[in-house]
């Protein structure tokens, strides 16, 4: 298991290069640069800024000098907020990403789980067509449209929370709600399907013949293997979360990394959306990692080597 | 027992959900909304509106603002100008104080312009210090920053010396990129000071050592940062914002309930097109396309939120110091659009071809209506023309601009720093920064030149004249409305007086009493 795991970390370093690459070539290749405004610097003040965020260099220099950064944890300064390092604003903004991130995630996993199993329990019956048309919905209605629909609502309509912002637990509710409905909808959808297809499998008929208490026979046999898509499915879909929900984070105004990524886009900052760029991946890849090794955990079949 | 519970929890919660938007309305609290986290709050280093609109209530300088956008004593209590109009004697207030209760002398002053002319540190108002003398050879590098002309003789007494008379040099002095620069950055001289910062929320709380801050100002003013607009209008709506940055067209169109709130005024800025001069159109065809642009129904219908028709760079209510500004007056202003019409086709009748002519143009609501209208307006009143529209990302069409890369026009837009006509003129300038027509015209340039230096507003006002005539006749752009600001004020919010240069210091404003 510990070969697996080493091997796999060893696989993601050319991967890893290949994103720094490609986003590096892209970032760049974006027309207007980080200092561009309407109001124009004269041209050789704005070449004395370039020079001094070592811009003047061949792109090739820039980048060694830019992966030799990497290697010491230096993700360089940002190029739109002086006096602020790219590390100091993901920093800043990761909290939020995974509060809001991690809260959806539970609600969404928990809530999910749970409406998928009484779905897949009560199979054809009207309880599971109200649970399973309710999930539809919420997989097809995008957050765009729940999102400001939500703030019309609660925030303007009744006024019983802010509608953006993060000053106090109040402002969380509806950007986790709406954060979360998809992901409660998806894996209700998923839970229902895999639990249906456990519950008619040859070991839950054997256990059923031997006399189980059919709670017994949910919780403590049907339960695990069934969450096997689950986990796969949560994978990128916690990587996406944590790093922060551009959409949700634009229409409540959070400062988490969503909104960052946006800002880092539009305003030319190569640093901060390279540093995000290589954030983000490292997610993916590593909670991709931690999803195999918990198929062991749910699978006794999985073997590592 | 159960359902009972239910209610209960229910209550409960909402109950909590009323405390929190108690905390929120906080009468001693102004929360403003800022349409951009500022890219630096360094009053020398900062250039960006949302910049500018923090840095003018965190520091002040020897000149600032009231009410209603209007020169007044700042830093300094009193100021001379000498008979040859080259030398300025400003004398510091000796109750002007840093937050940590030491006083503003003429040294903080003398550190912070050497600061924005240094060449090394890239700031974007040096400019501003043109006219003082050691300028240019600090700028070549030629002089030490040392020889920039101004002198702290004493701690309250600060001189200034300029190469030319430069008429607009207190409207200069009252931008925050010659405050005072303290030894550490931490230190403020404004009526407010930061608090805390970061990229959604900028809080500022009073400063405790200014002298003329009113005992019923706000105690402590929440910038708000909304890169959306529709977010900071529910912000607004949902009563957690007193003020917001700008106001979608959406809601300028009908405003409903919010009419009450909604505070609209001239502002010195104007929207116009740049052709590109490297490579011209046929000059016939550029005076048809302005002649043919009706910019009534361009300002009333397609915009509609009380902007000017533009005939030329200049706004309306801009001003030489204490005098308004005539701007130059074209005839085919007074003609119908009909006549207009009439006379571009004859313009370009004996044309051989007429070729295809594009607008380039950021991607945004107004944009896009504008540039379709535009398209209309030509193709119907130009038979033959062929009028295509190419919107891209806002920096793509600036960086495209700025290289003179675009095939035909760009739009554009200025919004003046400080109240002067050659605010907009200089964008003509040959080889300025901002000069995006790729105009040059050495005639232009020296009248330019003339204008700056010249004391009396009747001579200015010729030759700014003048140079608007020249720029008017070489077709290098189409100006077209100029610019209304936008901002909804709660009721509750008093003090707000609308100007044009939509400056707005915290000072000024309280809570009304009940």
């Amino acid at each position: 298991m510990l070969r697996f795991v080493l091997s796999r970390l060893l696989s993601t370093i050319p991967t890893l290069f290949l994103v720094i690459v490609v986003a590096f070539a892209m970032v760049r290749a974006a027309p207007g640069g980080p200092f561009d405004s309407e109001r124009a610097l004269p041209p050789d003040i704005e070449a004395r800024i370039a020079a001094a965020y070592g811009l003047d260099a061949p792109l090739h220099e820039q980048f060694v000098r830019y992966v030799g950064g990497l290697l010491q944890g230096d993700l360089g300064p940002s190029f739109r907020y002086q006096g602020t390092t790219v590390s100091e604003l993901i920093a800043g903004a990761l909290p939020v990403s995974l509060m809001v991130g991690g809260l959806a995630l539970i609600i969404g996993v928990v809530l999910g789980v749970a409406v998928g199993t009484t779905a897949a329990l009560n199979q054809n019956r009207w309880s599971d067509h109200v649970l399973m048309t309710v999930s539809m919905a919420g997989i097809s209605i995008p957050n765009f449209v729940i999102a400001p629909l939500l703030v019309l609502l609660f925030a303007i309509k009744l006024q019983w929370l802010p509608a953006s912002g993060l000053r106090s637990a109040g402002s969380l509710v509806l950007p986790v709600f709406a954060l979360s409905l998809p992901m409660v909808a998806y894996i209700a959808r998923l839970m229902r399907a895999s639990m249906l297809e456990v519950l008619k499998s040859q070991f839950i008929r054997t256990a059923r013949a031997q006399g189980l208490h059919p709670n017994t026979l949910v919780f403590r046999y049907a339960l695990k293997p069934s969450l096997i898509p689950v986990v796969s499915f949560l994978g990128p879909a916690i990587a996406g979360v944590l790093t922060g929900s551009v959409v949700i984070e634009q229409v409540f105004n959070l400062p988490g990394l969503g909104r960052l990524f946006i800002q880092g886009a539009l305003n030319r900052d190569y640093t901060l959306v390279m540093g995000l760029v290589i954030l983000y991946s490292t997610v993916v890849i590593v909670m991709n990692l931690v999803v195999d090794l918990v198929y062991g955990i749910l699978d006794p079949r999985v073997r590592y080597s | 027992m159960l359902r009972s519970l239910l209610v209960f929890l229910i209550v409960l919660s909402l109950a909590g959900c009323g405390e929190e938007t108690d905390v929120a309305r906080d009468v001693s609290t102004l929360n403003r909304g800022l349409s951009a986290a500022p890219e630096s709050l360094d009053p020398q280093l900062a250039r960006s509106v949302p910049a500018l609109t923090v840095l003018a209530d965190v520091y002040e300088g020897l000149l600032t603002r009231d009410a209603s956008g209007g020169l007044v004593a700042g830093v300094a209590s009193d100021w001379r100008l000498s008979d040859d109009g080259l030398r300025y004697e400003f004398t510091i207030d000796r109750a002007a104080r840093w937050s940590d209760g030491t006083p503003v002398t003429s040294a903080d002053f003398v550190r912070a312009w050497q600061f924005l002319v240094n060449p090394s540190n890239g700031a974007f108002y040096g400019e501003l210090l043109a006219p003082v003398t050691g300028f240019d050879e600090i700028r070549r590098g030629d002089s030490p920053v040392a020889a920039l002309g101004v002198m702290a003789p004493t701690d309250d007494q600060l001189i200034v010396s300029l190469t030319v008379n430069q008429p607009d040099f207190l409207e200069r002095v009252a931008m925050p990129a010659l405050a005072p620069r303290a030894k550490t950055t931490d230190l403020f001289n404004g009526a407010y000071v930061v608090k805390s910062t970061d990229l959604s929320e900028i809080v500022l709380v009073q400063n405790g050592v200014h002298a003329s801050l009113p005992d019923d100002a706000f105690a402590t003013v929440r910038y708000q940062i909304f890169e959306q607009e529709q977010t900071e209008l529910a912000a607004f709506e949902s009563g957690d914002l007193d003020i917001t940055s700008r106001v979608p067209r959406s809601l300028l169109r009908n405003p409903g309930k919010l009419e009450s709130t909604l505070r609209r005024a001239p502002y010195l800025g104007i929207v116009y097109l740049n052709f590109n001069l490297r490579e011209p159109l046929d000059v016939r065809l550029r005076e048809a396309l302005y002649l043919s642009v009706d910019r009534d129904a361009l300002a009333t219908q397609v915009v509609g939120r009380g902007e000017q028709p533009a005939w030329t760079m200049v706004p309306a209510g801009t001003r030489l110091g204490d005098t308004p500004y005539r701007r130059f007056q074209l005839d085919v202003a007074a003609l119908g659009i009909d006549r207009r019409i009439q006379r571009a086709r004859e313009l370009v009748a004996d044309m051989e071809s007429m070729p295809v002519v594009q607008i380039d143009y950021a991607s945004n609501d107004e944009n896009r209506v504008v540039a379709a209208a535009l398209q209309q307006m030509w193709q119907t009143a130009l038979p033959g023309l062929e009028v295509k529209l190419n919107n891209q990302e806002f920096r793509v069409v600036l960086s495209q601009a700025r290289a003179g890369e675009y095939p035909g026009l760009v739009r554009s837009s200025w919004i003046a720093d400080y109240n002067d006509p050659q605010q907009f003129l200089e964008l003509f300038r040959s080889g300025a920064p901002g000069n995006t027509s790729g105009f040059a015209n050495p005639m232009f340039d020296t009248l330019l030149d003339r204008a700056a230096a010249l004391r009396f507003p009747e001579r200015r006002q010729q030759a700014l004249n003048e140079a608007e005539s020249l720029l008017h006749e070489s077709f290098a752009a189409v100006p077209l409305y100029t610019m209304v600001s936008k901002h909804l004020v709660h009721e509750h919010v008093v003090g707000w007086e609308d100007n044009p240069l939509d400056l707005h210091l915290s000072r000024y404003l309280r809570h009304e009493a009940d």
